[in-house]
Order: structure tokens, then C-alpha cells, then sequence
């Protein structure tokens, strides 16, 4: 078994962007709409080319803004279509009214996310302001590392939006340019592998189902919208638990197995830790490896997960460490940033809670280098005010 | 709910239901509507009724309507209020 | 064509549309709902944008209609109704659904001169076969009476009130029928229900097009107008009589009115039985304002008249 699976594992080189169309194409959905933006452009331009080719049975709607994609998408999915769509920065932004009723309607729409800087001032390159303003719209947010993990997240992620248990929208997101227009060897998986591995999209109450009427989307008063906001609370706690099933039947599949809400990268000894999100983390897996060859014990946890946020999971793998390194690759001005902000809640269950230090870094796409995180855990080590928010690589 | 007959057709009025905008009594070429002393629908006589239904059509809260046969008991009015009593 | 107890008829088979919802006394909005889908012979799927429609018949857990029904947000109406025209026809080809299905949007005025014009002009541009109503009754009334690109010159209204400096409106009502002309789509329509039988027929040959089709519907909303609630009918009435609101169709770019007044009449008919006009006539006529407005009109129809006769003489 595990040798047929190498065997199978040919590699193909793929952006990010391009690793991310192909998942769509095996997901097979009913209803695309697509509104360019960069940096996710060519995932829906890969798309399209596909529906072209004849490759994938969908109907694309060439939508006249990104609120207008949110909203076809919607529609189609309460119609009873499995809809995916891909955004970036202000796209978010415009389409951010729509999202928030996309997951009270329980619509679980698949949309990659090629995260980009919002303005202004107008920015086309990398940080994760988008889709940390979308954070509280109740969708499930997944980011993903590199193009491999685009690939294996948005096919694992769609099936975990329509899990009967979730029924929420999930964003993949990968790092704008860094991943998006980078290409690496991708393992693809055979086109019925994907497809038997999600299976069809069925609705519960369809909206085409014109034998049974439903009314969706109704006026909710103060006696029932509280209710009806209890059950997305209810909706997003059950993802952890489905999630890993998922990976777990996943990783059958493919061999690649992503094992929990997070992955600890030498982090079992470890006195340090370091938390990112997205792209960075490969170069934090390089500066951890150079600062272990000089003894220093730090290790990184990088999310998969950010919405639901896996906080008991969290806590538990800082208990007892010497000191944190939260690296935010946005601002919430006025405050920390936001997986400090998380981290510092989820920390509140522990006792032995370790110092946290809070780094924003890379914002509008500035580069970040192994040797500026390396010089982080100098800070940790000598125990410096860890009162401040620190920036990164700004010249100041 | 209140039903006037003649012969196979009956006019039904639902006060419940009205809101007493008078937009039916305005509309009857026989003028047989009035609201009555609680604003409400009525019929001031059934005998010159031609069932044309436009004070069915015009009525924006479903208030009023025509019947073709009655069925006789009580009547099932919320959804499909087709009934008479 | 369908008469009125042919349409009700309609209705006695399959109840669309019901009663018990909480639009005001005399509204226009629900008589044109409820004809625009007696009319339609197909299985139905209706988007509503929000507005007075949408939160006076969907109050959770009662709802007034009895068809698939879907609201998501204000200025979208269009983009909800592609997305669900667009599932339609992927799940009709993939063997899911066998049924015929029509789409209609319904939107106000607001939704759609102003919010919604950007998702409109989209949806229409982009061909999805779907029958798009804009209910207009001239201004934004779910809110309370605010002026919108519907509300017509001199009209009173909240957020264009009259007082020392100001007649209420300062600009004209946008053409909105003509904008969605200018799309070149299959068929567009002005309405009213003030001519049912008018309407019904629009709506019969929009639904049969193989495209999108639009039919902006004039509906009085008696508090926002200030008149009595039994006039609703009789002031959309008095709108067409005056060509304030002619009545007609662009099929495939052929432009033909489909009623003609037999006698003009002054628009001030229309006007004075309205509150929201009434600064045009106490304490004092206005005089020069009454002569503009008569003006516009009449510089309009004969526009329309025009448009109507190049038409005709063009398909002869």
C-alpha cells in the first residue's frame, strides 16, 4: 500500500495559485464566480482556462465586482450548487458585508484567499490584513504554508465546510506572490481520488427544490437572532473534531498527514517558540534549524487553523515555556496584533504561562530573512520588556 | 370569516386579516364593500356581486376573495385560507 | 391573455404568495408581487432584496410565501438571482433537477436606481435568463421616506424636506427603464399597477424570453405619497393618465407604448392628491415649479412618442 502510494507521488512544479486551481478543478464545482484581483489572479485565470479546455463541468460567472461574486455565490449555493471563488485584499474587503451572511446561512462555500495587503496605501504584495479582517465573518480560515499545502488544504477544507456537523465557508489562504506566483514540485492527487474523497455536494434544503418551498435569509428579530448566532458558536466548535478525522482519512490517501490544528516544528524540548501563520514559517523552519546547531532550544508552532482558533490546543503546547515569539503579519491598530491577541486569551486556562512577546512583521510584502528571526530569540533569552510591540525590518 | 352565496359562488371576507386600507370598497364596480364600524371589511349586500375578483387581485392582505363551491365545517385559514366557515 | 379571474384561478391552484404579512395598509408592493407571480405559469424561485418586502413578509419563523424564497442583502439582488440562474443551469445539466424553474428578483427602488444599479447592470450584461421587478414606489420608504434617484423633482421627502431654501428635490428622477434599455437584453418593460392586466401581459412575455428581462412596476406606498390607502391604485392610475409613468415595452430594441391616454391629463391630477407634493399648491401655488414639472413631462412623452414611431416605422 505504501508503495503504490510513492509510486503515484509524482510531482508536478506548480504555483501556488496553480496548485490551488487544480484542486478546484477536482472538486468539480457546480458554480465559479470570478472577479480578477491581484495576487490571485491566476488561480481563477488557471480556472477558467480548465472550464475551457473542457476539463471541468462548471458554470463561471464573470461577476462585475467581488461584493457580486460573494453574492452570486451565495445564491448558487443556497440554490444547492457547490460554489468555490478566490480573492484577495480590498476584493475581500468589498466582499466582507456577504461573507458575514454567507456563514449565517450556513453556505459552505470554498474560497482561496491570496492574501494581500489592504490600502492604503495601495499595496499588491503580501501581509494578512485581508483575511484578519475577516477573522470574526464565521468562516474557517486555513493557512497554508506553501503551494502543497494550498493544494491538499482547499480539498480537505471543502469537505470539512460541507460536513454536516459544520456547514460553514472555509478560506484557504496562501501567502500572496510568496506562494501564489512561486512554483514548486506539487503532489497531485488522481482526479477520482479527489472526487471520491469529497463526493457530491448535497444541499439540505435546496432552493431549487421548488416541491419544498423554504424561505431563506428571513428578518430576524431580537427573540431569535441570538439563537441563530448560537448555532454558527456551535457550527465552528465542531470543526477541530471533523478536521481531524479528515486529515486522518486524508492522510491515507495521500500520505501527507496533518496531524492536529497546528504543526510543532521541533518544538517537543523546546524553551522558545515561535507562532506564524503562512509562508514564514518555512523561513522560521530554516532559522530554527541554525539556531538548534547553536544549541538554542526553539521550536515553532505553526496554525493551520486560525478559524475556529484552537486555543486549549494552543495553550496546552505553551505550558510551561520560557517565552513566546507571536509574529503577526498584520496590525490591529490600537491594539496587538491579532494572534497575539488570540494567544494572550488562550493562555488566560494555564498556569504556567509563558512570557509573550509580540512581532509585527513583512507588512505591504516586506521581506523577512532567516537571520531577523534568528535575532528574535535574543530578546526572549535575556528577557526583555515583552510590554512593547516590536517591529521588524522597519526602518524607523 | 364570513361567507355570502350565490348560487355555486360565494364572496368570503377574512377581517382578520384586514387592514382596512379600502382599497377593494374604492375598487368594486358594484360598490357591495364598506368597513364597518372596526375599519374592517364588510359586505353591505351580495345580491348585485358579479365575482369579478378584482377586489381578490387588489387586496394586498389576501382579505377578501371568491369561492367556487363551499365545503361546509371549519376552515383551514393560515397558509391555503381557501376555506369557509 | 389572462383576465383577473383567470389569474385568480392561477392563484386557487397553487397559493404563492399569502396574507398575514406586515406591509402597511393600502400598500402597492404586495398587489404587484402577487400578480407578477399569478402570472407565470412555471415553477417559480423568487430573491428578494431587502426592503419592505423582505422584512415585513419573512419576520423568523413566519414567512408569507409559499415559493422558494431567498433574501441576502440590500444591493444584490441581481447577483443573488445569477448565482442562482447560473446553479439552475449546471444542475439541469448534470442531471440533478428536470424541472423548467424561473427566477425572479424583486427590489425596490432604492435597491435598484441606486445600490443595487451595479449588481443589476452586471447580472443583465452577463445574459442569465431571470425576470428582474423593480418595485418603484420613489424613494427610499422602508426606512422612512428618503429621497432616492427614484424620487421625482420637487417631492418632499425626509432627507430632501421642504423649508425656506428648499422645494424638497432639486434634481430629476433618473431614467432607469432606459438605462436597463441600453443593456440590449431581450426585453424590458415599464409598469404599473395601477393596468394589471397590462402588467400580467409584460410579465407573461418577460418570462418567455431566453434571457434577462426586466419590468420596473410603478407601486404607491400611501404613507411615504401621503394620500388615502384606498387611492394606491387610482394614484399609479393617474400617473399613467398624466404620462407622468407611460406604460411600454422595448422588445428586442423595438420600443412600442402599450396604452396611450386618450386625453393627456395635467399632471397637476397627479400631484395634489399628494402630501408629498402639497408645498406646490399651500400656502400658495407654485406656479413656476408646476410649469417645469409639466414641462419635463411633456418634453419626455414626446422623447417616448418619438422613440415609439422610429420603432414602428423601422419594423414595417
Amino acid at each position: 500500500m505504501a508503495l503504490k502510494m510513492l509510486e503515484r507521488e509524482e510531482r508536478t512544479l506548480l504555483t501556488g495559485a496553480e496548485a490551488a486551481a487544480h484542486a478546484m478543478r477536482q472538486l468539480r464545482p457546480a458554480v465559479v464566480p470570478v472577479y480578477p484581483i491581484t495576487p490571485q489572479t491566476p488561480i481563477i485565470e488557471t480556472f477558467a482556462q480548465f472550464v475551457a479546455d473542457g476539463l471541468v463541468d462548471t458554470e463561471i460567472i464573470n461577476v462585475e465586482s467581488e461584493h457580486s461574486a460573494m453574492s452570486a455565490a451565495v445564491g448558487a449555493s443556497c440554490a444547492g450548487a457547490r460554489v468555490l471563488t478566490a480573492t484577495s485584499s480590498q476584493g475581500l474587503a468589498l466582499m466582507l458585508e456577504i461573507c458575514y451572511i454567507a456563514s449565517a446561512m450556513r453556505c459552505p462555500i470554498g474560497m482561496a484567499v491570496g492574501s494581500r495587503a489592504l490600502s492604503g496605501p495601495i499595496n499588491i504584495h503580501c501581509d494578512h490584513s485581508d483575511s484578519m479582517m475577516a477573522r470574526d465573518a464565521g468562516w474557517i480560515q486555513i493557512f497554508c504554508e506553501n503551494a502543497q499545502e494550498a493544494y491538499d488544504l482547499s480539498v480537505v477544507g471543502q469537505r470539512l465546510a460541507e460536513d454536516g456537523r459544520v456547514l460553514l465557508p472555509v478560506m484557504t489562504i496562501q501567502d500572496g506572490f510568496t506562494i501564489t506566483h512561486s512554483a514548486e514540485p506539487v503532489a497531485l492527487l488522481p482526479d477520482d481520488a479527489v472526487a471520491e474523497f469529497v463526493g457530491e455536494y448535497q444541499a439540505l434544503y435546496p432552493l431549487l427544490d421548488t416541491d419544498h418551498p423554504t424561505t431563506q435569509g428571513p428578518f430576524a428579530l431580537p427573540d431569535y437572532y441570538f439563537e441563530i448566532k448560537r448555532q454558527q458558536v456551535d457550527a465552528m466548535a465542531n470543526v477541530g473534531g471533523v478536521w481531524s478525522e479528515l486529515q486522518e482519512e486524508f492522510a491515507k490517501l495521500s500520505g501527507r498527514y496533518y496531524r492536529g490544528v497546528f504543526e510543532a516544528y521541533k518544538l517537543d524540548d523546546a524553551d522558545y517558540v515561535y507562532v506564524i501563520l503562512g509562508a514564514t514559517a518555512g523561513t522560521a523552519k530554516v532559522a530554527i534549524d541554525r539556531l538548534r546547531r547553536q544549541r538554542k532550544r526553539v521550536g515553532l508552532l505553526k496554525l493551520w487553523l486560525f478559524r475556529p482558533f484552537p486555543a486549549r490546543e494552543i495553550a496546552q503546547a505553551l505550558q510551561g515555556r520560557k517565552a513566546v515569539a507571536i509574529l503577526d503579519r498584520a496590525l490591529s491598530l490600537g491594539s496587538w496584533g491579532p494572534l497575539y491577541s488570540e494567544i494572550s486569551a488562550a493562555l488566560n486556562a494555564i498556569s504556567a504561562r509563558p512570557v509573550l512577546y509580540n512581532y509585527i512583521y513583512g507588512l505591504g510584502g516586506r521581506d523577512i530573512r532567516p537571520e531577523q528571526l534568528m535575532s528574535i530569540v535574543n530578546d526572549l533569552e535575556c528577557e526583555a520588556n515583552a510590554d512593547v510591540q516590536r517591529f521588524i525590518g522597519l526602518r524607523e | 370569516m364570513q361567507a355570502y352565496k350565490i348560487g355555486s359562488y360565494a364572496l368570503v371576507v377574512e377581517p382578520k386579516r384586514c387592514k382596512g386600507c379600502a382599497l377593494c370598497v374604492y375598487s368594486c364596480p358594484k360598490q357591495i364593500l364598506f368597513l364597518n364600524g372596526s375599519g374592517k371589511i364588510a359586505v353591505k349586500e351580495i345580491e348585485p356581486c358579479i365575482f369579478c375578483r378584482i377586489c381578490e387581485m387588489r387586496c394586498p392582505d389576501f382579505a377578501i376573495w371568491v369561492e367556487k363551491a363551499l365545503t361546509p365545517g371549519p376552515s383551514p385559514v393560515m397558509t391555503h385560507g381557501r376555506g369557509v366557515a | 391573455m389572462p383576465n383577473t379571474k383567470a389569474l385568480a384561478m392561477r392563484e386557487e391552484r397553487e397559493k404563492r404568495f399569502t396574507g398575514a404579512h406586515a406591509l402597511c395598509a393600502g400598500c402597492g408592493t404586495p398587489i404587484a408581487v402577487r400578480a407578477v407571480l399569478n402570472a407565470i405559469e412555471e415553477p417559480v424561485v423568487v430573491v428578494t432584496a431587502t426592503g419592505c418586502l423582505e422584512v415585513a413578509t419573512t419576520r423568523y419563523p413566519t414567512t408569507a410565501w409559499n415559493v422558494p424564497w431567498l433574501h441576502v442583502a440590500f444591493e444584490n439582488a441581481a447577483a443573488v438571482a445569477s448565482g442562482v440562474e447560473s446553479a439552475y443551469r449546471v444542475l439541469r445539466r448534470r442531471g440533478r433537477i428536470s424541472k423548467e424553474i424561473r427566477v425572479v428578483a424583486f427590489a425596490g427602488d432604492g435597491g435598484t436606481y441606486d445600490i443595487g444599479l451595479q449588481a443589476l447592470s452586471g447580472a443583465l450584461e452577463r445574459g442569465h435568463r431571470f425576470l428582474y421587478v423593480c418595485c418603484d414606489n420613489e424613494a427610499y420608504m422602508n426606512t422612512g421616506n428618503q429621497r432616492s434617484g427614484a424620487t421625482p423633482f420637487a417631492a418632499q421627502t425626509t432627507t430632501a424636506p421642504v423649508g425656506q431654501e428648499s422645494f424638497g428635490k432639486i434634481q430629476r428622477r433618473k431614467d432607469l427603464t432606459e438605462i436597463v434599455v441600453a443593456h440590449r437584453i431581450p426585453y424590458v418593460a415599464q409598469a404599473s399597477i395601477g393596468d394589471w392586466y397590462d402588467l400580467v401581459t409584460k410579465v407573461r412575455k418577460a418570462v418567455s424570453q431566453d434571457g434577462p428581462s426586466f419590468i420596473n412596476v410603478m407601486t404607491s406606498c400611501p404613507r411615504g405619497w401621503g394620500h388615502d390607502s384606498s387611492q394606491t391604485v387610482k394614484i399609479t392610475r393617474l400617473a399613467i393618465e398624466t404620462c407622468f409613468w407611460p406604460l411600454f415595452e422595448v422588445e428586442d430594441g423595438r420600443w412600442r407604448l402599450t396604452y396611450i391616454p386618450e386625453e393627456k391629463l395635467p399632471i397637476e391630477m397627479w400631484l395634489r392628491p399628494q402630501k408629498r407634493f402639497a408645498h406646490l399648491f399651500e400656502p400658495q401655488e407654485q406656479t413656476e415649479l408646476l410649469r417645469e414639472i409639466q414641462k419635463q413631462i411633456d418634453r419626455d412623452w414626446e422623447r417616448l412618442l418619438r422613440r415609439c414611431e422610429v420603432s414602428a416605422s423601422a419594423s414595417v
